[in-house]
């Protein structure tokens, strides 16, 4: 019998085993490149989507286990947000969060600012007005080579005054 | 960019005729066809000549300019850089550049992306070629409007008589859809790239309007929507999933291997092993499941013997810089002081494993990496398929960041050999523990220091003598493991030139080749280059130990230091940087710093450098917690100067960043091994710097607009690991000479320091 997962607002039918990790349906099914495979060992976060409101490690998470969860990844950010805000889903080309990562030029290599993103959204969904301390504390299981972190705290700082 | 679909025999012209970037041409008729390079003798994949400046502009009839370069995006953003200086040059809207770049079809050989080297060796180069270009575009356009070219000025891409604008043509109208047939003087080749030049003069710096600008990152937008494809994202029609099974121990030698799962088959060649799957998970799953039995292999030395083993291996002694007699002037010091310095071996630590993509198709092949410097991986791939040059081509796609030469082309070449093995084209990543535990490592590094101070409280000797192991290696493993070696052994050599003023001083250099690679069936620790290779590590001990002489001769870090400069542009940073720490002048430690008292005390340290003319300064303040021996670097003001600055708001990021991760160097990271490989293979045995640990940076750039540009991707790292040695020396009273300073050896050092005390107090 084949699953039936929810990602960014759509159903797909998945072809892969139940025990296969959600990001490799999300890359290799749905061809989503916000995703990325870093570790896939839960040490990173470049994998991370939102399960609800909640940042998971989707190398790590099986396929079987969200269905019925709403999944939402970096290219879903947008809607969500417009969704969230009472607006239509096409109001908002980009989350406020995308948006200040642009305007403090937050990334260098990019390839772990999907995880970043997503919990980033995570934490100003739950704590509107982050203080340093609670954005050190919610992003800490991110790992960042490049060295953006302080960058990350100016954009997360950045939105949530956007979204005030 | 994106990658454009490929075909047997696609020429660099049906690439721009695709891409709407039409070559220009003001007379000659288009004659870069597939068929006629093929007809002159070459393979599928025509060289781009260098020589041509369609090799490196078009112009498109909507006045979209293309800039092609085989220089690479690291992610520091050199590509928007590049695309200022041509903007600038031809004095076209900066929205109006796009940047074609590291494909052996469609762009010029320019070498590694490495080194801090692309701005300062290939940033003239092209805004030379467009200020060739300029000229051209001039010349015609004078003929065309019937004037002089010295009476017509260029604005957003439309040439127009001065006095009288609505004379005027655009760049689009003047070129039509031909090419340039411009013959550019080709002048030299080095490690920066080539060098051409004709007639075209560049703007001077105080003409600049695009050109030390603020803009925005061009690759940025798409980096956070999830549009942008790494190397991570090639996907080609037929292509297989595979992963590496690389051997238990360096030297190991393949012994027997088991069935495979449905749905998987096995690759074998000598000691090289590999899965592929048409599904990603089944191939991950047998390459960790599959069983597979290997030679017991023991070649390294016990990790506790690390730095005895580097002091005795075989090595290459030279003296690399000196002046004056040391051994007069330390017999003639006031006070003598040695000391020595450890660093260890570390990793990339790329957050994305290396991955690549290879196909092999009718003799011809393509690879899809995110590799440093196209044109050697080519090589590599010709010389492993016994192929022709032209019959290969590499298309470079960004990947995730690398910060020297990390798994890429490895990984690249481990595609090549699957493609082959297969018979399908096959996309490789490499999983987590192959990264951490076979992407070529920076070699760990031993310093002794000696040095005397004079009556007058000046440094009048000084000798650093460095044993320091392979930091170009470009030996790459897949070819060791089939029996058919790729790349080359080097060996390390000592990077750090003498900022100070010394009456007698020597460097002295040890230089080794790969670490531990005497045994005949290994080739050891593979060691190559990480941002700043050698530098980071020689300017540890460096920096320390002028700060310990500081010390002994009772005078403030900072004014000691200006004591010994004579280079005004680095006294004027030292002084920048000082003030905006707002430094007070004392001497360190502080006072009642060596306590054996619990608590929580802070410091500040200093420490300069010059690294190919970018010189930096530093000021770390910390906080150690002399009950855990936790260092948390609270602070960091950063000054650099560069020489003319491209993109200022993109250099203090790109420092930012560099300064973030030599934290994360200086206090967390060292490779462990035992004596089959190496064991810290994932990120919970080799620890980075977490968004908890991240100080908060101050950067001061001083623009020198008249002085050429020159590196910014890796100066900045080398004085963060001193400064933060001299402020923990500033706060608790003990010298650290071992990166990285964990708590432990800080605690370790405390304890030890504090007995030495106590002894001689009894």
């Amino acid at each position: 019998m084949s699953l039936v997962i929810t990602v960014n607002g759509s159903k797909h039918t998945v072809k892969a085993s139940p025990d296969t990790p959600l990001l490799y349906v999300l890359r290799n099914e749905l061809f989503l490149q916000g995703p990325h495979f870093g570790c896939g060992l839960s040490q990173c976060g470049a994998c991370a989507v939102l399960m609800g409101k909640t940042q998971i490690r989707s190398c790590v998470t099986p396929v079987v286990g969200v269905v019925g969860q709403p999944i939402t990844t970096l290219e879903g950010l947008p809607a969500l947000y417009a969704q969230g805000s009472g607006q239509t889903a096409t109001a908002a080309t980009l989350h406020p969060l995308q948006q200040a990562w642009i305007d403090e030029q937050v990334p260098q290599c990019g390839y772990c600012q999907n995880g970043m993103l997503i919990q980033a959204a995570d934490l100003l969904m739950k704590t509107p007005h982050p203080t340093d301390t609670q954005i050190r504390q919610a992003m800490n299981g991110h790992l960042c080579r490049c060295g953006t972190y302080s960058a990350i705290i100016r954009g997360i700082k950045r939105a949530a005054a956007t979204m005030a | 960019m994106s990658t454009p679909i490929k075909e047997k025999g696609l020429s660099r012209l049906d690439f721009l005729k695709a891409s709407g970037a039409l070559v220009i041409a003001f007379s000659l008729p288009l004659t870069l066809k597939a068929g006629s390079a093929r007809a002159a003798g070459h393979g599928a994949f025509a060289p781009v000549n260098p020589a041509e400046m369609d090799a490196w502009l078009a112009v498109g009839p909507d006045g979209m300019v293309t800039l092609f370069t085989g220089k690479v995006e690291l992610g520091g953003g050199l590509l928007t850089g590049f695309a200022q200086i041509v903007a600038e040059e031809l004095d076209v809207p900066f929205s109006s550049m796009t940047v074609v770049s590291g494909d052996t079809l469609l762009t010029p050989n320019q070498g590694f992306t490495a080194g801090s080297s692309s701005i300062s060796g290939a940033g003239p180069l092209i805004r030379q070629v467009a200020a060739d270009a300029r000229y051209a575009l001039l010349q015609h356009a004078a003929t065309h409007l019937g004037v002089p070219a010295a009476g017509l000025t260029v604005k957003a891409g439309v040439v127009s008589v001065k006095g009288n604008p609505a004379k005027s043509i655009s760049y689009a109208d003047l070129i039509g859809g031909k090419h340039f047939a411009e013959l550019l003087p080709v002048k030299s080749a080095g490690f920066g790239g080539i060098q051409i030049g004709g007639k075209g003069v560049p703007k001077k710096p105080s003409q600049y309007t695009t050109v030390g600008q603020p803009l925005p990152r061009i690759d940025i937008p798409d980096k956070v929507t999830g549009k942008f494809a790494f190397v991570q994202d090639v996907r080609v029609p037929g292509m297989l999933h595979g992963r590496v099974i690389r051997p238990s121990g360096i030297g190991s030698q393949l012994i027997s291997v088991g069935s495979p799962p449905k749905g998987v088959r096995v690759l074998r060649e000598h000691n090289f092993l590999g899965v592929v799957a048409e599904n990603e998970w089944d191939a991950v799953q047998a390459a960790q499941n599959l069983p597979v039995k290997w030679s017991n292999w023991k070649g390294l030395p016990a990790m506790a013997d690390l730095y005895s083993a580097i002091r005795s291996d075989a090595s290459a002694y030279s003296v690399v810089a000196s002046g004056g007699n040391v051994s007069t002037a330390l017999g003639a010091a006031k006070t003598t002081l040695q000391a020595s310095y450890t660093t260890p071996i570390e990793t990339h630590g790329s957050i994305g494993p290396s991955c690549a993509v290879a196909e092999i198709k009718d003799g011809v092949a393509t690879v899809w990496s995110g590799t440093q410097d196209p044109s050697s991986l080519r090589a590599n791939v010709a010389d492993l398929l016994g192929l022709a040059m032209d019959n290969v081509r590499v298309i470079c796609v960004e990947a995730s960041g690398c910060y020297g030469r990390n798994g890429a082309d490895p990984a690249a070449i481990d595609a090549v050999i699957m493609a082959r093995l297969a018979g399908r084209p096959v996309r490789v990543q490499w999983m987590r523990w192959d990264e951490h535990g076979w992407d070529p490592k920076s070699p760990a590094t031993v310093h002794d220091l000696v040095g005397g101070v004079d009556a007058k409280g000046q440094i009048s000797a000084w000798q650093h003598e460095a044993w320091i192991p392979a930091q170009f290696s470009t030996t790459i493993i897949g070819g060791t493991l089939v029996g058919h070696p790729l790349g080359m052994g080097s060996n390390g050599g000592f990077d750090g030139p003498m900022v100070y003023n010394f009456p007698s001083f020597s460097q002295i250099q040890h230089g080794e080749g790969n670490l531990f690679s005497s045994t005949p069936e290994s080739v050891g620790i593979i060691s190559a280059w990480m941002r700043s290779p050698g530098q980071f590590q020689v300017n540890f001990a460096m920096e320390s130990f002028v700060d310990e002489l500081a010390s002994a001769a009772g005078a403030d870090p900072v004014e000691f230091r200006l004591r010994h400069l004579t280079d005004w542009r680095l006294i004027a940073l030292l002084k920048a940087v000082a003030k905006a720490a707002n430094w007070q002048p004392r001497t360190s430690p502080q006072a009642h710093a060596l306590t054996g008292k619990a608590g929580i005390v802070t410091g500040r340290g200093v420490a300069i450098s010059n690294r190919g003319g970018t010189l930096n300064a530093q000021v770390s303040e910390v906080e150690v917690n002399r009950a855990t021996g936790e260092i948390q670097v609270t602070h960091v003001f950063a000054g650099q100067d560069n020489g003319l600055t491209i993109n200022p708001r993109a250099v203090k990021l790109h420092m930012e960043g560099a300064i973030t991760q030599s934290v994360s160097r200086t206090l967390l990271e060292e490779v462990t091994f035992d004596q089959s490989n190496i064991t810290s293979t994932d990120w919970s045995t080799y620890p980075i710097l977490t968004f908890k640990g991240a100080p908060v940076i101050e950067t001061l750039l001083i623009d020198r607009p008249e002085l050429p540009a020159t590196g910014v991707g890796e100066p900045s790292v080398n004085p963060v690991a001193p400064s933060i040695a001299n402020a923990v020396f500033d706060a608790i009273g003990v010298r650290i000479r071992q990166l990285p300073m964990r708590p432990d050896r800080v605690k370790a050092a405390l304890a030890q320091a504090l007995q030495a005390a106590a002894t001689t107090k009894s």
